[in-house]
């Protein structure tokens, strides 16, 4: 008996060492260079474009080195760790997309007194971030607005489905969607939450389904709620009757896009955020001028696709993620 | 005994539960500095009496009186306050405690004011001088799940004696005590006795009564019955008090058996004792009885012959043919049986019903293609509730709700409804009433008779020398010497479980 | 028997209620869509059930949810495995899985918690590792529509799910409540060692049920891989153990093992997935999701503890 488990204890903390050196080997980097980092506020696939814009920029400056690290549960409390052992690790410049920006402030800005710090994606306002690069996302709930309202000419009963209402994001996509369609007859009955559970997104769009038979039109903001409100739909045999815009380029969502089903998704470019947060990072630790704008704003416009539009956009996509 | 103090009377108790009268119009005296012993069949009332003066429950009628004052005892915490206290038969202690913390649960002495730590130290020392009263040689830090069974009830004494109490009922006390555990107790009594503590003393073990009792009560069915004064206390009459009849052959003798060596035990070594091997031999229709001290290794040769423990040598026959013992399954395919010491923990699952733990042994042969036939398991159960000649109004009930001598022939039944071949009973009859005793006497002498090889392992030195054909006494891990009948007698049987093996009167078998 | 009706009288009213704040809670629509759910967290919570009566604990299933979502996307879409190949390699996978576990709780005598704690954070950062941390989907499940069909189906307006619901939950109560096996479960989980001294192979007793623990979970990783459409490592089934936890509890086993039924089970699962349409359904707002079924699930509970109790006095 003994034996079994001295061998199995041994298997392990063999196992464990390779991994590690695996792992390790990745993410170690080389000394000389600078060390830039970027971190993700969750594990989305939107993430990988950014990863490979990061990539490139690293790829056009050999003397950067990019560390790019991923929020896998979500907290900024792991968040908070990855910084940690950055600074450990000799970082001078982080690309962040805080999960709780106002309460992540004063963490980030005795950060700032550091190294430098940029945010992106989600910004935290009146912080000493030296920029933010990232979506305007009331503008980008405004265009989702505009193509409601090209879909629902007439007016008509809207849902929205998102992960969590209280993110930055969800809120400012909610405030451009109710400043674009004010005015008309298109009324938004509720904002259902699904807490980030898939699952629970598509039986949400089903029960919605089930207590509003005349509903027009189903809006999803956050990346997967677009496949599951496509997904719910069909199951019910309504694609025809309700209409569906959303959010992000997910590959079923682009799909969807394609084949009619969805009217049309706002994307995001996410690519964009990596290579150009690298390079904005690299100019500020140097010295050089970044040339941002002076409200530390940087804009990366989102895009609507659309039908006519989607193919062009999903070869890019693909080639992409390719590499 | 100072014969004028009167401490308590109890007068015209009754006391009812849905369908049965447990008590009726019931009157208990007891003096200052006495010892009265308790007596009574199992279901008497013996319990009920003392719970209601224990503060468990209420009388329904009657009045208590404790030193003349008219008393009302509401709850446990107001039969404390009058100076009694209740050691349970069921031990009521934390085994994940300290001797000390189980002293003092729930007036530990504290420090630091309102922070309320506890004040480790002087529980400690407090702890002490109960543990050296009671001959107990272990730090008051001990946790009790690292003590025998015996140690923790000396636990429980120090804990009454600790609250102060003036009127101690214990509740068998011993049934879980060596002999020398007990004749310690015995002396603490004495000593208690003359400090002026009145002492309520139950018991099925009727030697103990006579030894330590000045008075003796009997109860049956829900009445007092009568007392003993102290020169009238002897066996013959106290079984009379309880079960209104004279003491009939309670052990049966046996048939006439031939020498056949049945079973064979060579060079078992347990776990426990490795280095000690156990050597045996015992014929069909032969009632062995195993002797010893606690912790003398008996529990464990039995685990070791079941298979339920493994062993490090040895071997076990039958018919002259090896068995290959390694798990419990292995044994009961054989034909051998185990009726564990404790009935609750390892021989029934009690919230279970009658049924079921009947026919768990052997569960495959009630099944048509893997499903279970209920009615199968109904029939063999109610015919074992007959030939074990059990009460039962179902037996869909719940093995917990049964009375310790029921539980006990419950455990029976399961091996007897298969085909034994030898069967061991570690402590047949401990907290069990006289009555249901001798019927389970009986059915271990009819079963050897029937040619079955029984090996009996008990403390109690009356049953022993009254219902073994041979007596193996172990002391620490091997036999120390075998008595045929003719050689039966207490002093014999003590010193070999003492470990004195060459004194005059010894023979080796 | 009690219990069970208890719970099920708890089910109707909530139906009853609903409907008569909701009438198309009725709906033939949304009917399918509740039975749907209730097909595939009930097989689950059914072999989680079955490791509770045995007094143990199982917490990987959500993370198997996601190692086998992965893996059955790698079979389906990169690998281009027949069908029937990649459910069979699923489902033997997850035999193995439960063998491990019942081998670590039996052999190597660790506590189930902290096993299956282990492999609730192990598997689901397997899961991230082979998939890369990307979402991965089944397209539109060529090669494999018949599947696809088998596992999102309907057979007479039933959905699939619920009907293999049904299925297993009769092949499992006949083995839990007919069979030998079933006894020995419910022995071994009230009292090991008696079970012991009876001639009964605990060890191989409690290690079996971790092993249809993880088939369930093998199963109804399948059906909720194709449900979804996509598997997001990182959060798909994530803490859906607590679900069926709390069906298995709500159904009357006992944590403490030795009790429970599948009938039960069943019930609590239904329940759960009624109370979280019914949030919908009413429109009470998302974030009382969890509040909602807390309080219900307290109230039915102390209803069923008070009653009981008034019941044992009489």
């Amino acid at each position: 008996m003994k034996k079994i488990v001295f061998i199995s204890l041994m298997a392990c903390a063999l196992v464990l060492s390779i991994v590690t050196a695996g792992c390790s080997k990745k993410e170690g980097g080389k000394p000389g260079k600078t060390k830039l980092a970027f971190i993700t506020n969750n594990t989305a696939n939107f993430w990988v474009f950014a990863r490979r814009g990061c990539e490139k920029a690293a790829s056009e400056s050999p003397d950067m080195d990019v560390d790019f690290r991923i929020t896998s549960d979500a907290t900024s409390a792991e968040q908070r760790r990855i910084i940690d052992d950055l600074l450990a690790r000799g970082v001078k410049g982080i690309a962040i997309s805080p999960i709780d920006p106002l309460n992540q402030k004063p963490f980030i800005d005795e950060l700032a007194g550091k190294i430098t710090v940029i945010t992106c994606d989600s910004d935290i306002p009146g912080s000493k971030r030296k920029c933010y690069i990232g979506t305007d996302n009331v503008a980008a709930g405004r265009q989702a607005g505009e193509m409601i309202k090209e879909v629902l000419p007439d007016g008509g009963k809207i849902m929205l489905f998102v992960g969590k209402q209280d993110t930055q994001n969800a809120k400012e996509r909610i405030q451009g969607i109710k400043e674009a369609i004010a005015g008309t007859k298109i009324e938004i009955i509720d904002v259902r939450t699904d807490n980030g559970d898939p699952v629970r997104a598509k039986s949400n769009v089903a029960d919605t389904l089930v207590k509003y038979p005349d509903l027009a039109c189903c809006v999803g903001l956050w990346n997967y709620n677009g496949p599951a409100i496509l997904n719910a739909i069909k199951d019910a045999g309504k694609l025809e009757k309700v209409k569906i815009v959303c959010f992000d380029e997910n590959e079923e969502t682009l799909t969807g896009v394609r084949d009619g089903h969805i009217y049309g998704t706002v994307v995001q470019q996410p690519y964009e955020f990596g290579y150009r947060s690298m390079k904005v990072l690299a100019d500020l630790v140097k010295g050089n001028d970044p040339k941002i704008p002076a409200d530390g704003m940087l804009i990366v416009p989102t895009v609507i696709i659309k039908k006519d539009n989607v193919v062009p956009f999903m070869d890019k996509v693909h080639e992409i993620l390719k590499k | 005994m100072t014969a004028d103090r009167q401490l308590l009377e109890m007068q015209g108790i009754d006391k009812s539960f849905p369908g049965v009268k447990a008590l009726d119009k019931v009157d208990l005296t007891v003096y200052a500095g006495e010892v009265v012993a308790l007596i009574g069949e199992n279901g008497a009332g013996k319990s009920t009496l003392m719970n209601i003066l224990g503060g468990v429950l209420q009388q329904d009628s009657g009045t208590i009186k404790i030193e003349g004052q008219p008393v009302v005892i509401k709850n446990v915490s107001d039969a404390i306050k009058l100076g009694i206290g209740f050691i349970h038969q069921e031990l009521n202690i934390l085994d994940n405690l300290s001797i000390a913390g189980n002293i003092f649960l729930g007036r530990e002495p504290t420090r630091l004011g309102p922070l309320r730590i506890i004040n480790r130290k002087r529980m400690w020392a407090e702890t002490e001088p109960y543990l050296k009263q009671l001959g107990l040689n272990l730090p008051p830090k001990t946790i009790l799940s690292q003590m025998s069974i015996a140690q923790q009830q000396m636990v429980e004494v120090a804990k009454a004696l600790s609250l102060n109490a003036r009127l101690l009922i214990m509740d068998e006390p011993t049934s879980s005590l060596t002999l020398t555990e007990t004749k310690k107790l015995f002396d603490v009594i004495r000593q208690l006795r003359s400090s002026g503590v009145s002492i309520i003393y139950i018991s099925h073990r009727l030697s103990e009564v006579k030894e330590c009792a000045d008075r003796v009560v009997g109860l049956r069915d829900g009445a007092n019955v009568g007392s003993l004064e102290r020169d009238k206390i002897t066996h013959d009459n106290m079984v009379r008090l309880m079960i209104g009849r004279k003491l009939e052959d309670f052990f049966v003798s046996p048939k006439a058996q031939a020498k056949d060596d049945y079973f064979r035990v060579s060079d078992l070594a347990t776990q426990r004792y490795p280095h000690h091997k156990i050597t045996f031999e015992a014929s069909r229709g032969e009632i062995l009885g195993f002797a010893g001290l606690v912790g003398a290794g008996r529990t464990e040769m039995a685990h070791a012959i079941f298979g339920v423990d493994t062993t490090t040598g040895g071997s076990v026959s039958i018919a002259g043919e090896k068995l290959r013992i390694r798990c419990a399954g292995d044994a009961i395919e054989n034909g051998i049986y185990l009726i564990p010491e404790d009935r609750r923990k390892s021989g029934l699952i009690t919230d279970m019903t009658f049924r079921e733990n009947i026919t768990l042994p052997d569960l495959n042969s009630y099944t048509i293609l893997g499903l279970i036939q209920r009615s199968r398991e109904t029939g063999v159960a109610e015919k074992q509730c007959e030939k074990l000649k059990m009460k039962l109004t179902s037996v869909e009930t719940l093995v917990k709700n049964l009375s310790g001598g029921n539980q006990q022939k419950v455990v029976l039944a399961k091996w007897l409804a298969l085909k034994p071949k030898v069967v061991i009973f570690d402590e047949p009859t401990r907290g069990i009433d006289v009555g249901s005793k001798a019927e389970i006497y009986h059915l271990m002498r009819n079963l050897a008779d029937s040619g079955v090889v029984i090996v009996m392992i008990s403390s109690d030195m009356e049953e022993i020398l009254g219902v073994s054909d041979r007596i193996a006494v172990m002391h620490e891990g091997q036999i120390t010497g075998i008595l045929t009948r003719d050689k039966f007698e207490e002093e014999a049987v003590i010193r070999l479980a003492v470990g004195q093996t060459n004194w005059a009167g010894n023979k080796d078998n | 028997m009690k219990k069970e009706l208890g719970i099920f009288a708890m089910l109707v009213v909530l139906c009853i209620v609903v409907t008569i704040l909701n009438p198309l809670f009725l709906s033939g629509m949304n009917l399918q869509n509740t039975a749907r759910l209730v097909g595939m967290f009930g097989i689950f919570s059914i072999g989680v059930g079955i490791v509770i009566i045995t007094g143990g604990i199982d917490l990987s299933v959500g993370s198997l949810f996601a190692l086998f979502g992965v893996l059955l996307s790698f079979m389906l879409m990169r690998w281009g495995w027949p069908w029937p190949l990649a459910i069979a390699a699923i489902l033997l996978i997850a035999i193995a899985v439960g063998v491990f576990h019942g081998f670590l709780v039996t052999k190597i005598h660790l506590q189930s918690f902290i096993v299956t704690l282990c492999g609730l954070l192990f598997y689901r950062g397997l899961a991230r590792y082979i998939a890369e941390d990307q979402t991965l989907g089944f397209g539109y499940c060529t090669g494999f529509e018949t599947l696809q069909k088998l596992t999102t189906g309907q057979v007479l307006g039933v959905p699939m799910p619920f009907v293999l619901l049904i299925i297993i939950s009769f092949i499992m109560w006949v083995v839990l409540h007919r069979s030998v096996y079933g006894r020995y479960l419910f022995a071994v989980g009230r009292n090991e060692e008696a079970a012991r001294f009876s001639g009964i192979n605990t060890s191989l007793v409690i290690a079996s049920s971790y092993v249809v623990s993880a088939l369930m979970a093998g199963f109804g990783a399948i059906l909720l891989a194709f449900y979804t459409n996509s598997i997001s490592p990182s959060s798909h089934g994530s803490f859906y153990e607590l679900y069926a936890i709390a069906a298995a509890v709500l159904g009357g086993c006992s944590l403490r093992g030795g009790e429970g039924s599948i009938i039960g089970i069943v019930i609590g699962a239904a329940l759960l997935q009624v109370l979280q349409n019914l949030v919908n359904l009413l429109g009470i707002p998302s974030s009382l999701n969890f509040a909602v079924m807390g309080t219900v699930i307290l109230i039915g509970v102390i209803t069923d503890q008070i009653l009981g109790r008034r019941k044992a006095k009489s």
